[in-house]
Formats: structure tokens, sequence, C-alpha cells
């Protein structure tokens, strides 16, 4: 008998030791709101979720290693024009910012220029399938003929493989890699951010500038700028 | 005669157009002086307007963009962000005007893709201030504006506008009434200069932006969102995610680092939402410095192994705590005895004492987790801000400690001791044990263990139950590998008479802990608080007395004793919940470094003054209401304020909410809010209404309402 109410007396302690507990943790927040001190580090809701954990592409730093399929079939590997300089232009017929650069026949000079001087000229389009400025290798190769541009090749990055691991946010944006495959400009093409092509003419070129810079073995002046133009159109 | 006709037929056309003409002349005549007519484009409808309808040579005034942006599109603010283009303006205006730089909004952000845009959607207005020369009264002025701007939905597309605003010079000025509130709209969101210093620190590919603002310690509850926009490119990712945190100084948003490889100072606008009836932005103007030196990061740096085995050290270190030691030092000499069956046995009953330890370990992080998700501001030792349970532990405490003294047995199995060993509830039992050391060992943890814990709630929920859960085991081991070795068994003194004398020893520390706990409760619910504790504790100590007492007497009376050791225990619960009541209302010191003498709110107070015919201001504000102190900052605070309130005799009075007072409650729900901030003008005579106040405010703002009592 006695063994029993020992027992009794047991769970009803085990009950009212899980009940204190309940009521100590409800009982607790209430409380807790007012309590203005508390060493306690908090972490308030944060806007975005993800973490894009990248490096930034940075100047000064070796360009990313990438390889990626021209308009005509052919692969390309960054490390394949080692020893020569190479700009990269990320573009998109349809935004008005390329049109801007190509109605002006700015950059198609800019493009027969540097190549005439044995630098490496790679436009690439990320548009995703469905977006703006998406196209078929055959119509890449019809827009370099029917605009008279002088890229030397034109890299299909539909997936957006290349724009996301050179963070390209711009069309157009231009990198400027020296022979070693280091990053000496990343940025704008120029410092004029309208969309008027007569403007195109007389703006401060920033890529015209690194390059001959990066060619001469100089440091380049301007190395990081702001891009400006249309977004990049990624797949969503 | 037909030609006649026709002749007569063409002089009247003639006359029509010539009237039509200088109709639509005098039309455009007498629609010019105010405001130019809007440009439409498929996108935008932009529209030059000005705050005021005639300008008074030399004196400024401003005029601004008014964008109303197709649904679903947007414009950009003065960084764009990773893609787009700020708005561009050329002015062409009369000789010796001058206009100011564009003044722009807080912007929001919008995500495509993996990139970030800052930018505005609806309907924004971009500021300009317009200073005039030396000119004529009664001549009119025309102010023209080209305007280029990018607008994108996903697509973009550039459009322009060359906008014309023609206005009167005039001896006065006045307001165009058509756009005041579209100018007050625009100026509730131009952010402020920030009240706040800030600092940047670069860790690597992380860019932490330190804001010098302790106050808003306490805040975090309120705050629903922080964004930062960068002024230039590339000091940030604008894309990735941005963390915020507080520690001792203030508050941190932890940001990843651009592209630019020079970073000497960081500058933008700071936006922080914080969580009102509706939502309200407060925008400041921030600059941060580049600082070597590293901010103290609350996003712990401590590895995780360091951190789970100093958890394991905790834990074994609990074992020595004043309230855990005499239960688990007897239970462990309990061993002895309980050796007598068999080994695997005691070892089984071992593993359901832990099991007991890590469930409840885990019962109390999941607790601690769950509430942290609803925003509650806890820690370990939440439990000790609540007199209630504060109270409920020193019940218990003095309850162990009178059975250890001898007064009454009680939950003998607690002990280990009296219990039969083979029979199945022993491993119930030593669950139970296990749950009652976890709860037992709360008060004294709270205090040692705080920080540790701290670390832990606020790495991701699975690596919080985690350290929680080595910290049990670590408090379940020593107990565990007693019961494991039996030579270590041996080694411990065998049990006897002398162990009774131990466990009267033991119960010292027990009192010592409920002395400790009663101190607390003091603090937290003052004199009353104690007083009905300290009944408490007497009614527990008969109980005890009394349940023992009927213990050897027939069954009858055993059960009486029982029923009535319980219906006195249940009395002093009650009275537990006294202290709850009479919870000391401790006056907040938000204001202590206020230049302004605010008056404590009654309604009482509030009623006197508006009989005795004086202005008053009411500031309904809260030590934890981020808005609130923002506002008191860079609004109230401040001379020109103080000095429209000196001038027109406002006695000031600050309903304090920071611990709910009722009474206040009230006054906030006769306005028809549920919360602060709430800032009320009441003029000196009676029949006016009470002016309330927006809830972010501006200097000008409370200086222009104090100008119309």
């Amino acid at each position: 008998m006695k063994k029993r109410l020992l027992k009794l007396d047991w769970k009803k302690l085990a009950i009212a030791g899980i009940t204190t507990l309940a009521i100590a943790s409800t009982a607790g927040c209430q409380s807790s709101t007012n309590s203005a001190d508390s060493s306690v580090p908090q972490t308030a809701s944060s806007p975005v979720s993800q973490n894009t954990d990248t490096t930034a592409v940075r100047v000064g730093a070796p360009a990313p290693a990438f390889t990626a399929v021209d308009s005509n079939g052919k692969t390309h590997n960054l490390a394949d024009f080692k020893g020569k300089t190479v700009v990269l232009e990320w573009t998109n017929h349809e935004c008005p910012f390329v049109k801007k650069h190509y109605e002006s026949n700015n950059m198609q000079a800019l493009q027969k220029e540097k190549t005439g001087k044995g630098v490496v000229w790679l436009s690439v389009i990320s548009s995703a399938p469905g977006q703006q400025g998406n196209v078929t290798p055959q119509k890449a190769n019809e827009l370099t003929k029917t605009r008279n541009a002088n890229p030397t090749a034109v890299l299909i990055d539909a997936d957006g493989k290349v724009g996301k691991l050179y963070q390209a946010r711009t069309t157009p944006h231009m990198y400027v890699i020296d022979k070693n495959g280091v990053l000496q400009y990343t940025g704008a093409i120029d410092d004029n951010s309208s969309k008027n092509p007569q403007d195109a003419k007389t703006a401060n070129n920033y890529v015209r500038a690194a390059v001959d810079s990066v060619l001469k073995g100089e440091a380049v002046k301007t190395s990081t700028t702001q891009p400006y133009g249309c977004s990049v159109k990624y797949a969503s | 005669m037909w030609y006649q006709q026709r002749a007569g037929l063409q002089v009247l056309k003639i006359q029509v157009f010539i009237i039509t003409v200088l109709l639509s002349v005098f039309t455009l005549l007498q629609s010019a002086p105010a405001w130019a007519n809007p440009v439409k484009t498929p996108n935008v409808q932009i529209q030059l307007i000005s705050e005021i309808s005639n300008i008074q040579p030399q004196t400024p005034f401003w005029v601004g963009f008014n964008f109303k942006i197709r649904p679903g599109w947007h414009t950009y603010w003065r960084n764009p962000g990773d893609s787009g283009a700020a708005f561009k303006v050329n002015w062409k205006l009369p000789n010796g005007f001058t206009a100011s730089d564009i003044i722009y909004p807080y912007p929001e952000k919008f995500p495509i893709g993996p990139l970030m845009n800052y930018g505005y959607k609806n309907e924004v207005t971009l500021l300009s201030k317009i200073t005039p020369g030396k000119i004529a009264a009664g001549s009119l002025v025309e102010i023209q504006a080209s305007a280029e701007w990018l607008v994108c939905e996903k697509e973009c597309i550039p459009e322009e506008a060359s906008l014309s605003l023609k206005l009167p010079i005039g001896a006065t000025s006045n307001i165009n009434t058509t756009w005041t509130k579209v100018f007050e709209q625009t100026r509730q969101n131009i952010p402020k200069s920030s009240p706040w210093k800030a600092q940047v620190n670069i860790n690597g590919e992380t860019l932490n932006l330190q804001l010098q603002a302790p106050e808003l310690k306490g805040t975090h509850n309120q705050i629903q969102e922080i964004s930062f926009f960068p002024d230039e490119d590339g000091w940030i990712n604008n894309a990735a995610p941005q963390l915020v945190s507080f520690n001792d100084n203030g508050l941190i948003l932890q940001l990843q680092r651009g592209n630019r490889s020079d970073i000497n100072k960081v500058s933008g606008v700071l936006v922080v939402r914080e969580k009102l009836d509706t939502p309200v932005n407060q925008a400041f103007n921030i600059e941060a410095p580049v600082s070597t030196q590293p901010i103290q990061s609350t996003q712990a740096s401590t590895p995780l192994p360091q951190v789970l085995l100093l958890a394991f050290i905790g834990g074994i270190v609990l074992n020595l705590m004043p309230c855990v030691f005499p239960i688990l030092s007897i239970k462990a000499l309990g061993i002895a005895r309980k050796s007598q069956g068999s080994i695997q046995e005691v070892r089984l009953q071992a593993l359901s004492f832990m099991a007991g330890v890590l469930v409840s370990f885990g019962v109390v992080a999941g607790t601690l987790l769950i509430l942290r998700s609803l925003g509650e501001q806890i820690g370990w030792g939440f439990q000790l801000q609540s007199p209630v349970f504060v109270t409920l532990m020193a019940y218990l405490m003095f309850a162990v400690g009178l059975s250890l003294s001898g007064v009454f047995i009680f939950g003998a199995a607690l002990m280990g001791v009296g219990q039969s060993l083979v029979s199945r509830s022993g491993y119930l039992g030593e669950f139970f044990t296990g749950i009652f050391a976890t709860l037992i060992a709360t008060p004294c943890t709270a205090p040692f263990m705080a920080t540790a814990i701290g670390v832990a709630l606020t790495q991701p929920p699975l690596i919080a139950i985690a350290i929680f859960e080595v910290l049990g085991f670590g408090l379940a081991l020593p107990y565990v590998v007693i019961c494991f070795t039996p030579g270590l068994q041996r080694i411990l003194p065998k049990p006897g008479a002398w162990m009774e004398t131990f466990s009267q020893v033991l119960a010292f520390p027990m009192y010592a802990a409920t002395a400790w706990l009663i101190w607390i409760l003091t603090l937290q619910a003052g004199t009353n608080g104690l007083a009905a504790a300290l009944a408490g504790l007497v009614l527990i100590g008969f109980a005890a007395w009394f349940h023992q007492k009927t213990r050897l007497a027939k069954v009858f009376w055993q059960r009486l004793g029982t029923i009535g050791a319980l219906i006195v225990v249940g009395f002093a619960l009650t009275l537990a919940q006294i202290p709850n009541n009479t919870t000391n209302t401790v006056a907040s010191n938000a204001s202590q470094n206020s230049l302004i003498s605010w008056q404590p709110y009654t309604l009482v107070r509030l009623t006197k003054l508006r009989q005795a015919k004086k202005p008053v201001f009411v500031n309904f504000s809260a030590a934890w209401c981020v808005s609130c102190l923002v506002n008191e900052q860079v609004a109230l605070n401040q001379p020109d304020t103080i000095a429209a309130f000196k001038s027109k005799g406002v006695t000031l009075l600050k309903a304090d909410w920071t611990n709910r007072n009722p009474e206040i409650t009230k006054a906030l729900e006769s306005f028809g809010r549920s919360g602060v901030p709430l800032y009320v003008l009441y003029p000196a005579t009676n029949s006016d209404k009470p002016i309330i106040l927006p809830q972010s405010l501006s200097v000008s703002e409370v200086v222009n309402t104090l100008q119309r009592i």
C-alpha cells in the first residue's frame, strides 16, 4: 500500500513538474518583452533568404576560368587566350543601350580597333530562352554580319553560366583581362549613360583606355565602374 | 449667287478658324500659370509641378517631377543598382535662377533574377529647389526641363520629355493647393539625417555596417526589415541578403562586399521598416567611415566543435551547482544499493535518466526556438523574468530542502532510495528524474549559461538543438559513468547512517537557492510579491510536516494527509500568482538624454490642463519602439521644436507604454490606435479637435502644426 502511494505521489510530482515547465515557458515570454536588457544577440528576419555565397569578381584578381561554345559551334576556354588581352562584352541586340552603341557604330569601331592590335574580343549573349535578346547561333552570326561587328567570337551563354560567373549585370557590361589572365577592368563601356547614340562619340570610353593601358603594360586608371544599361536577361 | 454664298461660307469658315485659334490661345494662357500639361509616354505620365502658384523674387521654392508609372513597371533611384539608369535633367532656367540637385525619396528593391535594382513603382516625385534671381514682379517666368529616364518592367525603355512650367512673379507667394499633398507625402519619404553614427568594417567578403544605436537593442521585435541602399556601385553586392543582428553597440547589418577593391567609406540610405498598425518606414542618410577595428559581430565565429565542447563542459559543471548537486550526489550514492540488482538493470536505468535529461533539454530548446521564431526576446533563463516561475522554483527548492532535512520523505524515488528497483516503473522513474534534474537545474544555469546559450540561439535550429543536447549530455554524463563503471561504485563510500547527515547538510544549498530566488523575486515584484512568496513557503512547510505526520497513521489519515497537503500546496501555488500582478512599474528612462522635460501622462493631468485652457502635446511612446526613438531624436528633441513648444506654452506629456499601461492603452484606443507611436496636440480651446501628427515626424512638421494653434 505504501509503495503504491509513493508511486502515486511520484506521478503527481512528475506531472506538476512538467506543468511548471509549461507555465514557465508561457509566463516567461509574457514578461520578457518588458525587460530591456539582454546581452543575447538577436537576429531579425532577413529580407532575402537565399545566400549567394559568391566572391565578387574583382580587378587585380585572376578572371574566373570558363568554357563556352560560340555561334559557330567552337568551344572556347579562357585559358586558350593566355598571352593575349581579352575583352568580354555582354550584349543583347534588343536592348536600347546596346543599340545606342551599335547604331552609332561605336562598338564595332572599338572591336575593329582592338582586335586589329591582337586583342581577343568575345561578345557574350546570356539571354535565357524566351527572354529578350536570346538568339540562335545563326541569328547571332547574322547580327554580326548585318551590324558589321568585329568580335573574335560570339559566345552563346543561354544558361547564363558565364554571365553569373562574371556577375555580369547589364548589357553592355565590359571586362578587360590581361595576358596573364588577371582582370584589369570591369564596368561600363563609357561615362555617359544616356541613350542618345550621339553621346557615344563624345563620352570617355573606359574600355578603350583600359585596353590601351593593358597593352602598354600600365596600370588601368579607372578600373572599376558601374555598368549601365538593361539588366542581363537571365532565366528567373 | 452661288459663289457669293460660297464666299460668305468661306468668310464664315475663316472667322470660325480665327475664333478657334484665339480661343485656344486664350485657354492656353489661362491654363499656363501654375503647371505645364503633363507629358504622357506609353509607360509613365510625368509632370513638372510647383509647390507655389507664384514666385517671390529671391525666395527659393520647390518643384518636383511627378511620375505616375504604369503598373508593374519601375523607374530608378539615383543609384539604379545592378542595372538601369538614374533620372537625368537638363534645366533651362531664366537668368539668375538656379536649381538644386535632384532630391530622391528613399527607394525600394526590385529583384530581377539574380540581380537587384533600386527604384520606384506606381508614383514618385523627385524634388528640386529652385532659387529665383532678381526679377520684376508682374512678369511670367518659364522653367524648362528636359528630362530623361529609364522605365523597366523586365525590358527597359528609355524615355524623355521636355517639360515647361510658367509661373507669375508676385509680391507674396501662394501655396498651390493642388500639389500640397504630393509635396507633403514626398517629404515624408525623403531620408532624414541619421541620429546615429555608423561605421563599416570589412572582413573578407563580408561588409559589416554598424549603427551605433544602443537604444535600438531592445527594439528588434519591432523591426520587420532593414534595407541599405548604397550611394555608389561596387561597395556591396546589391542582390545579396542583408542580415540584421544586434549587439551592445546597437545594430549590425551584415552585407556582402561588392567588386570595388578600394572602399574608404560607405554611404547611402538605411530604411528601417517597423511593425506597427500599418508598417512605418524610417529612412536615414548614413555615412560610415571604414574602420580597421573589427566590429564585435554577433554572428558567432566560434567554430562549432568548440561551441559543442564548451556546452559539454558546461553540462558537466552543472552537476556541481547548488541546485543540482544535492540531488544527483545522493542519487549517485544510492547506486551502491542499486548495484545489488543486475549491472545491466542499473545501466538501463542510467540510460533512462539520461533520456529524461535529453528529452527535457530538447523540449526547452524547442520551446525557446519556437518563441524566438515568433519574435519574443528571450534567452536561457527567460523563465526567470517571470515572477510566477521564480516563485514556483523557490517553492520547489524549499520543498527539496525540507525533504533533504528529513521533514518529510517525498518522491523518494528521486533520490534513488527506497524504490523497488526491479519494478518496471524504475525506468520511467529514472526518466522523470532526468526531467526533474533539468527543471531543478534551470535557476542555476541561467546566470552561468546565459551567454553560451545565447550563442546557441543565434545558430540555425538544428545546431541550436545540438548545443542544448550536448549540454544535457554533459549534465547526465557523470551519473551515467558512475552507473556504468562498477569500479567507481566501489570507490564511492558505502551507504550508511552518515548519508542521513550528508543529505541534511545538502539541504542548505537548497535553502540558499531558495533565498536567492526570493531575492530575485523581490527585485521583480517588490514587497507584495515577497510577502506572497514567503506566505507560500510557510504553507509548503506546513504541508510537508502534515503529509509526513499522517504518513505513519492509518490509511484514512494517510489519505487525508495527502489530500490536505495537496490543498495547502495548491493554495501556495495560487499565492505564486500574486507577484505577477504586482509587477513593479519601473519608469522607463528612454528620454534620459532628452533636452525636453516631459511630464508623465495621466488622464487626470491631461483633463486638468485642458480645463485650464492650456495647449498639451502628448507623446505616446515606448522604449522598444523604433519610430518613437527616431522621432524623439530627429524631430522632438531639436532646438527649433523646443523653441516652438515654448513659444506656444505647450505642456509636454509623455505616455510611456513600455510596460503596456492600461490607462495609456485606453487613450490609444480612443484614437483608433492599438500601438505607439502616436502624437497628439491638444489646442488650448476645448472646442478645437486634437490634432494627430504623423507617425514619422520632422522638425518642420511639428513646428508647422504648432503654428496652427
